[in-house]
Formats: C-alpha cells, structure tokens, sequence
C-alpha cells in the first residue's frame, strides 16, 4: 500500500502542475512550411538575451497586447533526461511473498535523444533505468525483492501543440531480480537472482511546464510526463539458495518459490529536461 | 486560451482515472500461505518407502521428499483438507495417510468437510484416493495388512456439539471412494467408547473365512466382520455390577488350518487377574443373530495380572502365554481345558514377542518367545517346546546393565536381529536372536533416538538433544559405527529408496523454516551430501 500511495501523491503532484505554471499564450507550433515565424522568434530573441522562465503573462504586458512570442523551441529538442517514478501492478502470485500487496514502485532516470528533429512528428531513443524495492514476510521470515530494470527503447511524439505532445513507446528491457529471505532461526539467508526480458507498450502525454532561453541560443524546456501502459515480462525463477557460504565443499540444492513475472499494468511519471 | 484549458482538464482526468484504477488494483489479497506462520507441533516428519513427508499443516498441505540418484530432492507439494488432525503409514511405507476434520464448524456450503487423503510413498509421490468422511474425527489407526482404515472419535474431539463417540468409520482401502464406502459404524455402547482397535489376519470361523476388527472400549469389547461392516457388530459385554474391567490387550489365533471351530480371541484386562478366550463357534440354531459365527467367553485365572500374552504352539499343543510380572513366571494356558502351566522365568518380565519365525522351531515344533522387561534388566529366551516336565531348562536369560523400554525389529536380511532402546537411550543393545549374544551400542551424552532402514541394513541414531548436528550409522550386519557431522541441528533421519534404486538417508533439520541434508545412505559423507534450506518456503503452486 506504500507504493500505492507513492503512486497517489505523484498523481496529486501531476494535477497541481499546471497551477503553478503560468497559463502560455496559444501559439501555432513553429513547423518548416512557416519559416517567418521561426524568423520572429530569432527577432524577439535578439532583443532579450536573457535566459529566463518563458511568462506569457509577462510578455503580453510588455508588448502591449501585441502579437508574442514565447521562447519555445523552433523544432522538438534532441536531448531529454527525465526523473520520475514507474510504478506497475504486479498480479503475478510469484510477487506475494515480498509485498502485502500488488504494487511495485520503481524510480525512473532516463534519457532520451532524437536525430531527427521533425514536426509535429518525432522519434526518440531513449534509454531508463529503474529501481524498486518491495519487503514483507513470508511464513514470519523477513523477505526482500530489489528490482532493477535497464531498457531502451523508441518513442514516437505527436506535438500538435508546443504546449504538450502525445507520445507512445515501445521499450525493452532487462530486469534483475534480487530476492532475499531471512531465517534467522536457522542462522542463514537465502538468496535468489535472476535476470528476464521485459517490454513496455505505453501511451501518455506530456505537458510543457515552461523554457528557460530565448531561440537561437539554446533552451531548456521542463515537461510533467505521465504515461500508461502494459509490461510484457518474462517469468523470473526465483530459486534459493543460503548466500555467504564460501566453503567449496558443499553442494546446496535449490528451494523454488512460485516464479515472478514482474509485467502488468505500468504507470509512469516524471519530470523531464529538454534541450 | 480555451484549448490548453481543454486540453489540461483532459490530461487531468486521465491521470486520475489512471491512477485510481492502478491504486485499486493494487489492492489483491495476498495469498494466505505467505501469511501462515510455520507450526510444527503434532506433524513430525515421516520417512517412507520413497519419500520423507512433512505436513505443513498450517498451509493445508504435505511435502514430500523423495531423492533423485545424485542425491537431489525433488520436493512435491500435496494438497490435504482443512483441519488437519492425524497421519498413519502402511507397514510398507508405500502409502501416507492423512486424517482432516474440514472446517469445524461447517457454516458455508463451500466449507470442506472432513476427510482421508492416501498419498503414494514412493519415489513418485502423488495424491491418490481422497475419502470424503462424515464427521470431523481425529483417531485413526490402519490395518497391517493396509486393506482397512478405522476412523473414530479420539478424546481430542470435542469441538463438535452432538456426537456420539461410538461411531466408527471405516474405509475400504482396496476400493475407490463411493457412496458405500467408507461405511458408518454405530457400535452398541454399555457406557464405553473406543480405545483401541485390532485387525486380526483371515480367520476360518463358521460362515467362511474373514477378518474380524476387535474394538475395544473402557468396558467391553466389539467384533466387526469386516467382510460384511454394515452387519451389526457383536458385543461382548465384560463388565458386571460395580466392577469395571477394562480391556488393554487382545491376541488372536486361527487355530489349525481346515478347522473353522477353533479360531479364538483372547482379552486381557488391566488389574485383573483374568484372561477371557473367546471361542468362535457356530451360532446356535434358534440364536436369531445375523452372523453366522458367535464368540462364546472363557474366563481363566492366570495367577497375577497378565502384562502380555500371545498364542503360541508348544509340544503339547496350542496355548495361551501369558506373562505374570507378580509371579515372576510365564503362564501357559490350555484355551479348551482351562489349565495353566507356569515357566518360572526368574525375573519380572512384562513383554514378549514370538521369534520363531526368526529363529526357527524347535525340535519339538515348538514356539521360541523373547520376553523383555521394563523394570529389570534382563531379556530372555523361552523355548516352548520343551514345557512339558522340564520347564526351567527352557529359558535362557541375557543379563543388560537397564531395563528395556522398546524393542525394535529389523527386516531381513537382518531380521535375526532386535534392537533393545534402554530407557536413558544412551544405551542400545543390538541382541542377536541367532547367538543370543547382546551387542552394546552407545550413544553421546543425550541420549539418541534410534530407527532402522526399511532393507534391514542399517540403523540410524539422532542426538536427541535439540540443535546438535551429528547421525550416526550403524551396520547391522557388522554392527560397526560411523558419525556424521552435519552444518546444521538434527531433529529427524531417515532412510529412504532413491529413485535409481540406491538409498539416500535424508536428515531433517527441524529449525527455522527447515532443512534437510541428503546423503548416500551406504557412504554417507558431508563433502558429498546436498544441503536443502527453507524448504518449508517452497513449493506453493
């Protein structure tokens, strides 16, 4: 249930975003068959080499209703880095006996990076890595399940607004799965590892929060991200055995518990840099 | 200025949506099994033929332990009912049987009901027969010869609000669970209730050849034909006016074979000075009995209270032994005549059991007896051949430095052998029936308890102290010891077939979550063993 409520208070900071960032004026996306607007946006940007926040509020007063500007960018960004959370609905039974309930959260750190900068269609590369750690008990026996995931994958965006973009991905991945459970009445722990193949099929959108710098210096743009979708997980064996007994001479045999497949539903959050 | 309010009331439903159908998702129960705690009370391991069983019973469930030829366990899990209440082995170790009683009370239709689950004991355990019972009882007790089982209600069995505590259920092991089996008994009841029961071989008695289960209650004892249970059962009534005679012990005899008039079972009681042999004969013509046989009692003074009897063949022909701690004697009674003949013994003996099978007849095809006590230290030997007129040359004592609490028999190929478990069980004697000499075994400090491989070859000795890590091999055939140090404490061992055929001795760690140390039973070594911990963790489907 923590991480439900992990999950709850990040919903809770996605729908307070949009109030602390000032309301942008409606522009058209600047695309290659409107080369004067790109013209405009260098123009403003000569007058005001400051990097500041983009306040479309702002502008508006200092151009006397006229006609503005705001600092985004001319075309997608290539670069992004992201920090948020993923968190997936575990309904596998292998989950059981380190959580009390279904939901794994993970942190998510990425990066993405586009070499063609195109509109209002785009395609990303991207690359996350995640963590999460669950605990419970198992039959009165402290258990633990770090999970790691390393993936890259493809986004393809559909920016028909420069205040936000629908995107959707297709993300591979490797999850390592460490498992521990402590029988302190036997004096050992025993240990589990294994790594599965996982994909993520998700959808969401992102909202552009503001820009720092003015066109055609370089701008950094900040995004609320949140997406949904599906993970597709292969099932970890989760075999045990006692860790930190380096005697050669003795054999252990394994004890299985019920496989886990860490795939489910996935809802994904963050907080994003692009630039 | 409309649009991107649009479009973020949108956004910001969507992720409510999504994140409360993630938040409600997240909320599936547990399994319950991670949550049940480990009991290990009333649910001892059990070595069988192919397989070590470990009721976990918290989880409604058996594993088993059967052993691979590299000596790998391949754990099964078996699921058993609700409630679990008792287990029993066949004398083979091929079939585990375990007694639920369901869920006390029965609320919900979807309760489980109680019931007797037969598990194969073989290297490939799998679940076989599952008998459906009518009442959540906890005593059971299986037949020798595994054709029947008795279920019946133990003095445990209070929960339920009306029950009547003689009513039997028996089960027809040879036969498939149906509406006719198990079968309700309904025993006639003086005021008793049952306490133990007897399985006696085939009997040619009047009407044919059939087995009989002898009950015995507080007070009486009751004769079920188990070829024909929904019979009305006989019952003999033992107890007259004010004095009580309870029932301890039964011996049973078919008498010649051809002959369908002399089968007998005979009854001892506790604190009575009386055996009563009853005949089994013919019904009489105007008896309006639905059997065809009827017991008809004898009761015959032995002099003191018996402590153990059994029939035996001397030269003089069928007789009744009985042991008479009081008289430091072994009587033999005449079962027709009444007579009683006196093998003065020369110690207080109080157990016996006939070796001639082992050891052979003798010259006069007589029975031999072992007879054994729990207060003195001697063990004897009784050659029942020459009773008449020169009884005292036929025993022959074996002097011990304590008295004998248990005896264990060994199968062939050693089954010349006998196991004597000293009380402090720091002392085992291994008696050779053959030689009649008496082999000192001893065992640390604490004391050990001992077992024997089910192919006679070896005995296994576990510390009974609790956490020490150490079983010890005994060969019978050489009688020399080997001592196995293991990692880990040693609650259990015990021999069991591979699945190649060899034999691997599986040693239960009994702490924790519990483990277990798999060993080459022939060549047990640890630098050649598999070590299996928290297994209790394992195996859940």
């Amino acid at each position: 249930m923590r991480k439900v409520a992990v999950a709850i208070a990040a919903t809770a900071f996605t729908c307070a975003a949009p109030v602390w960032a000032d309301e942008p004026a409606e522009v058209d996306v600047p695309t290659k068959e409107s080369p004067a607007l790109v013209t405009n946006v260098a123009a403003a940007s000569e007058t005001n080499s400051e990097i500041q926040l983009d306040n479309a509020a702002l502008n508006r007063a200092f151009t006397g209703g006229e006609e503005s500007r705001p600092a985004i960018p001319a075309r997608p960004h290539r670069f992004g880095v992201y920090l948020g959370f993923r968190a997936t609905n575990v309904k596998s039974s292998g989950y059981d006996p380190y959580s009390d309930s279904d939901a794994l959260a993970q942190n998510a750190v990425g990066f993405s990076f586009s070499p063609w900068r195109t509109q209002p269609w785009s395609v990303h590369f991207l690359a996350e890595w995640n963590y999460g750690n669950s605990t419970s008990y198992v039959r009165g026996y402290a258990s633990d399940l770090d999970v790691n995931r390393l993936a890259v994958g493809a986004e393809l965006r559909w920016m028909p607004k420069s205040r936000f973009y629908l995107y959707g991905k297709v993300v591979p991945a490797l999850v390592h799965t460490a498992a521990e459970i402590d029988d302190w009445d036997l004096g050992v722990s025993l240990e589990s590892n294994s790594w599965t193949p996982m994909v993520d099929i998700s959808a969401g959108a992102a909202l552009r929060l503001g820009t720092a710098g003015k066109e055609p210096k370089r701008t950094v743009s900040f995004w609320l991200m949140m997406d949904w979708g599906y993970a597709i997980a292969g099932q970890a064996t989760m075999s045990f055995l006692p860790a930190n007994i380096d005697d050669p001479t003795r054999t252990f045999g394994a004890v299985n518990l019920p496989g886990l497949r860490l795939g489910g539903f996935v809802t994904r959050a963050a907080f994003a840099i692009t630039f | 200025m409309k649009t991107s309010r649009s479009i973020f009331q949108g956004l910001t439903l969507v992720v409510l949506a999504g994140s409360t159908a993630f938040a409600a998702a997240g909320c599936d129960p547990r399994s319950p099994e991670w949550s049940a705690y480990l009991d290990k009370t009333g649910a001892l391991p059990v070595g069988l033929q192919g397989s070590v069983a470990i009721v976990d019973h918290p989880t409604n469930r058996v594993l088993m332990l059967p052993v691979e030829g590299d000596l790998t366990l391949v754990p099964t899990a078996i699921p058993i009912g609700h409630g679990f209440a008792n287990t029993r082995t066949t004398t083979d170790g091929k079939r585990f049987f375990v007694l639920t009683r369901g869920d006390v009370p029965r609320k919900k239709s979807t309760d489980q009901g109680p019931s007797l689950q037969v598990i194969d004991g073989g290297s490939s355990p799998k679940a076989l027969d599952k008998y459906e019972l009518t009442d959540p009882l906890s005593g059971l007790e299986i037949d020798p010869q595994a054709e029947f089982a008795v279920v019946y209600p133990s003095a445990s069995d209070t929960e339920t609000f009306v029950q009547n505590p003689n009513e039997l259920i028996l089960v027809k092991l040879q036969e498939a669970p149906s509406a006719s089996n198990p079968v309700p008994i309904s025993l006639r009841s003086f005021g008793g209730r049952p306490q133990a029961f007897t399985f006696t071989p085939e009997l040619e008695v009047p009407g044919g050849k059939r087995r009989l289960l002898v009950t015995s209650t507080d007070r009486d004892i009751a004769l079920v034909d188990l070829s024909a249970p929904d019979k009305p059962e006989i019952t003999v009534k033992l107890t007259g006016g004010a004095d009580v005679l309870r029932p301890v012990g039964t011996a049973v005899t078919d008498g010649e074979a051809g002959v369908d008039t002399d089968a007998r079972i005979a009854v001892r009681m506790a604190n009575d000075n009386n055996v009563i042999v009853m005949d089994l004969l013919p019904k009489p013509a105007n008896s309006d009995s639905p059997h065809s046989f009827l017991p008809v009692p004898n009761i015959n003074d032995v002099g003191g209270v018996p402590t153990d009897m059994a029939f035996v063949n001397t030269d003089g022909g069928l007789r009744l032994a009985a042991l008479v701690p009081s008289k430091k004697s072994l009587t033999l009674l005449e079962p027709v005549t009444g007579t009683t003949t006196d093998v003065d013994l020369g110690a207080p003996f109080d157990r016996m059991t006939v070796v001639t099978d082992i050891v052979g007849e003798t010259t006069n095809g007589g029975d031999i007896a072992l007879v054994w006590s729990t207060s003195s230290a001697n063990v004897a030997f009784v050659a029942l051949g020459v009773t008449i007129g020169k009884p005292y040359k036929s025993v022959e004592r074996v002097e011990l430095t304590e008295p004998v609490s248990s005896v264990l028999d060994v199968p062939a190929p050693n089954a010349h052998l006998k196991i004597l478990v000293l009380p402090s069980r720091k002392n085992f004697i291994v008696l050779d029936l053959l030689t009649r000499t008496a082999s000192p075994i001893l065992a640390g400090s604490g004391g050990a308890n001992a077992n024997v491989s089910r192919n006679g070859e070896r005995a296994w000795l576990v510390p009974q102290a609790q956490f020490a890590n150490s079983v010890g091999q005994l060969n019978l055939a050489t009688l020399h010891p080997k001592n196995v140090y293991l990692n880990y404490g040693v609650t259990n061992a015990f021999e069991i077939e591979r699945r190649d055929g060899g034999r691997a001795l599986v040693a239960i760690h009994g702490a924790g979550t519990m483990g277990a140390t798999v060993f080459d039973a022939q060549n047990p070594a640890l630098d050649r063993s598999t070590e299996y911990l928290g297994l209790l963790l394992g195996e859940f489907q």
